[in-house]
């Protein structure tokens, strides 16, 4: 096989990661946006164990994401690590305390104990999903790397207002994602309630995928060249649209396994957007974006790597899907609490 | 140096957690194999609690964990684009095989007691644990790799230097990949049987739990002395592989400065970088018959040697011989512990001793992690780059210095919390709500499974 196609499968199974975190992460994440607002101790327990089993194997995808960087491209993994220093720690430290706050919460029977830690659950799943919304918006702007495969970019500049913007439609998208994993999840009186946050998560989604989509359309033009170019390429928002269009007839329904599902076809459809604009490039250099751009070409690890990456993809990728099978089918249907539960 | 201590915290601070994961994962296994074996519903209750511990250990352990595979690009940067071709391809490995692994069927394990049925629910212990062995494996093969480099060559100059695979198999299995990892590995299995250990002293000396106290710290010492002996071997022949590939670093580890024959080997002593000498008690010519299995071959010294090749060798010397005292603590509460097995409660003193015993692995574990670690500098990659050439050139003081503080204020208060709910764990003991009564939904795996 031609190394070209070796690195182009490469980025593609980047690429499939890190839908499928987006995807999966994405509820966990929104339960955590949304949990705080469930009312009683008793609703809080059900939306946090809804999670339960789940959110730490999809946590293991955004580690699947950096090792397949790692591997495949280490420059970009070395690059977006070392650029976005501080904004990492931050997501990571947001990750220690949710998982720390998933664990400890229900471990005392006060009140007060748990409040807290729900605080601290809610706050956690905001900056991460915060975080990774302004990474995937300066990405999309281009940042400053050198010749030398350096990227310098002061804090202030890190919180430009369009990445700022790209990190609150990250939360409105996961809220929305997390609220309609949680109908399916629930019953009774506390699903009412969460079907009434969709009705309202549902158009304020709408309004910053339609902003945003304007504002990238105005700052970095060039995403659009490549639709223009091939207008089949056109299918894609066009699919897109249809989806999105479902969530609300679905919800009104109250067909939220449809909902779920369009949800998430929604969100695999937005990042595949992303891809069809910015492929080849992987992070776009603001500095000189000709000849400093990281490239699936130029930042691809040795052919000896990439056909190593195939064969740990190939093996391991259908173990991963076995694995998330099993547990997604014993742990199907509604959420109850029990004595082993958080 | 700052990118270096804060790696050093990330990693001391993670460390504490995955050898007790993966060696309660294992004692979990056993138990619960009991279990189905003799249905004794005393098992039952153990490996829940064990389980109950588990889960505590290993969010400590994920949770911590998670920054490691970001901080070698943080903070690493040159280093990650050194090692990507040779190095990225184990981390991947080790998340796709062993961390998806070990999420997944941990679901089961904690939350499946009454939704799967037993040998599903065992078959999901057996993933977990083999899921955290291999990723011990993985880490200690990439680490290996640093240790002792080889089937690479180096490409191009400077910062724009790549390491390069030439033959696959020899850098997956550098020459000290599998003797460290039987060590590491040894390591972890102790820490979850002193663990136990540790815990059953406990009840015995508060006479609670009879079953989990006698019956198990009877068999935990066994267990545990069979261990010992293994790790014993396991070391040996580490050691040898130490003086093998890295001779600066083994003559360090026993402070050998001038190279003479018949090399005595430091039983207790302490080390003088200004006069280059140990003082204390040591057994001449050791050292020799250790390494060489001769009375006579010399060891290289450290004088044999360029100084700025160095490491820190008070640090690594302390620590070597820390984990070896270690070694020596848990030996002796196995071998008094089957002395007195008849009547512990005769010796209240030992079983204070056992139940503090549960620091001797724990150290043993950060020391040899620190023997090895700080012996490999200045190295990042061992005789192929130096740790100053594979620091991040863009990340300033202030956002390490920032980080740093934020990390430790995080771990001090977590680590307040764990020892908090493990404390309150314990206290509990093996003893479930539906047994005091309560309203529970909890039944015996095997009473719901003979009602359908």
């Amino acid at each position: 096989m031609p190394t070209e196609m070796l690195q182009i499968l490469a980025y593609l199974i980047v690429g499939a990661s890190v839908a499928l975190y987006v995807v999966l992460d994405g509820f966990d994440l929104g339960v955590g946006l949304l949990q705080i607002f469930a009312g009683k101790d008793e609703h809080r327990r059900i939306l946090l164990n809804s999670i339960g089993p789940f959110w730490d194997g999809n946590e293991v995808w955004l580690i699947a994401i950096f090792g397949a960087l790692f591997v495949a491209f280490p420059d970009v993994y070395a690059v977006l690590l070392s650029g976005f220093y501080l904004l990492i720690m931050l997501m990571l430290l947001g990750f220690i305390i949710r998982g720390v706050a998933i664990e400890f919460r229900s471990k005392e029977k006060s009140l007060r104990w748990r409040y807290f830690w729900d605080g601290a659950f809610w706050f956690s799943s905001m900056i991460i999903t915060f975080s990774l919304g302004v990474i995937l918006g300066n990405l999309l702007l281009g940042v400053p790397i050198t010749v030398e495969r350096e990227m310098d970019l002061p804090m202030s500049e890190v919180f430009h207002p369009y990445s700022v913007f790209i990190g609150m439609f990250a939360i409105s998208l996961f809220a929305t994602h997390g609220s309609l994993f949680l109908l399916m999840k629930t019953e009774g009186e506390l699903q009412h309630r969460l079907h009434n946050f969709a009705k309202y998560l549902i158009p304020l989604f709408y309004f910053f995928f339609v902003t945003a989509t304007i504002w990238t359309w105005e700052t970095v033009p060039h995403i659009t060249e490549a639709f223009i170019e091939q207008k089949i390429f056109f299918i894609a928002p066009a699919v897109l649209i249809l989806f999105m269009a479902c969530l609300p007839i679905a919800l009104a329904k109250k067909r939220y396994g449809y909902c779920f599902l369009s949800s998430m076809i929604t969100i695999v459809l937005l990042f595949l957007l992303i891809v069809i604009g910015t492929f080849p490039d992987m992070i776009p250099s603001s500095l000189d974006y000709s000849r400093n751009t990281l490239t699936l070409y130029n930042a691809s690890s040795q052919r000896t790597t990439l056909i190593v990456t195939m064969f740990i993809a190939a093996f391991g990728i259908p173990l991963v899907f076995l694995y998330g099978t099993i547990l997604y089918t014993i742990f199907r249907g509604k959420t109850r609490l029990t004595d082993h539960s958080y | 140096m700052l990118s270096r201590i804060q790696f050093a915290l990330n990693i001391s601070f993670h460390y504490l957690f995955p050898p007790m994961t993966i060696g309660l994962a294992w004692v979990i296994v056993f138990m619960e194999g009991l279990y189905l074996k003799t249905k004794n519903r005393e098992y039952y209750k153990i490996t829940r609690f064990l389980v109950n511990i588990f889960g505590l250990f290993f969010a400590m352990g994920v949770a911590t964990g998670f920054v490691q595979l970001f901080a070698f690009g943080n903070n690493w940067s040159q280093f990650s684009k050194f090692v990507g071709n040779v190095f990225g391809s184990m981390l991947a490995a080790e998340g796709v095989f062993a961390f998806f692994m070990e999420a997944g069927f941990l679901g089961i394990m904690i939350f499946g007691w009454t939704r799967v049925k037993p040998f599903t629910h065992f078959f999901a212990t057996i993933m977990v644990s083999l899921g955290a062995t291999f990723s011990a494996t993985w880490i200690v093969m990439a680490n290996s790799w640093m240790q002792t480099p080889s089937g690479y060559k180096i490409v191009g100059e400077g910062i724009y230097k790549r390491a390069v695979i030439t033959d696959l198999w020899e850098v997956y299995f550098s020459p000290s990949f599998l003797t460290r990892l039987g060590h590491v590995l040894l390591g972890c299995f102790l820490t979850g049987i002193f663990l136990v250990i540790s815990i059953s002293a406990y009840y015995v000396l508060k006479n609670r739990h009879d079953f989990f106290g006698k019956r198990m710290l009877r068999g935990m010492l066994w267990v545990a002395l069979v261990t010992l002996l293994l790790q014993l071997w396991s070391a040996d022949s580490s050691a040898r592989g130490v003086a093998r590939d890295q001779p600066v670093k083994f003559a360090a580890l026993e402070g050998i400065f001038e190279t003479k024959p018949n090399t005595p080997i430091t039983v207790i002593g302490i080390i003088d970088m200004e006069t280059e000498k140990v003082s204390g008690i040591s057994i001449p010519s050791g050292l020799s018959l250790l390494t060489y299995r001769d009375l006579h071959t010399a060891v290289p010294g450290l004088n044999e040697f360029p100084k700025e090749n160095w490491p820190h060798v008070p640090t690594v010397f302390y620590c070597y011989h820390m984990m070896i005292y270690c070694w020596g603590g848990m030996v002796m509460i196995a071998l008094l512990g089957l002395l007195f097995r008849k009547n512990f409660l005769k010796r209240k003193w030992f079983l204070w001793f056992a139940m503090i015993g549960i620091i001797f692995p724990y150290i043993a574990n950060i020391a040899g992690w620190f023997t090895a670690e700080v012996g490999r500098q200045p190295w990042i990659v061992y005789n192929v780059m130096r740790t100053s050439e594979g620091v991040s050139r863009v990340v300033h003081r202030s956002d390490v210095i920032a980080s740093l503080v934020m990390f430790i204020f995080m771990y001090s208060m977590m680590g307040t919390l764990f020892f908090y709910l493990l404390n309150k764990k314990i206290q509990k003991g093996p003893v479930f709500d539906d047994e005091e009564g309560s309203d529970s939904e909890y039944k015996d795996p095997y009473l719901q499974l003979h009602k359908k």
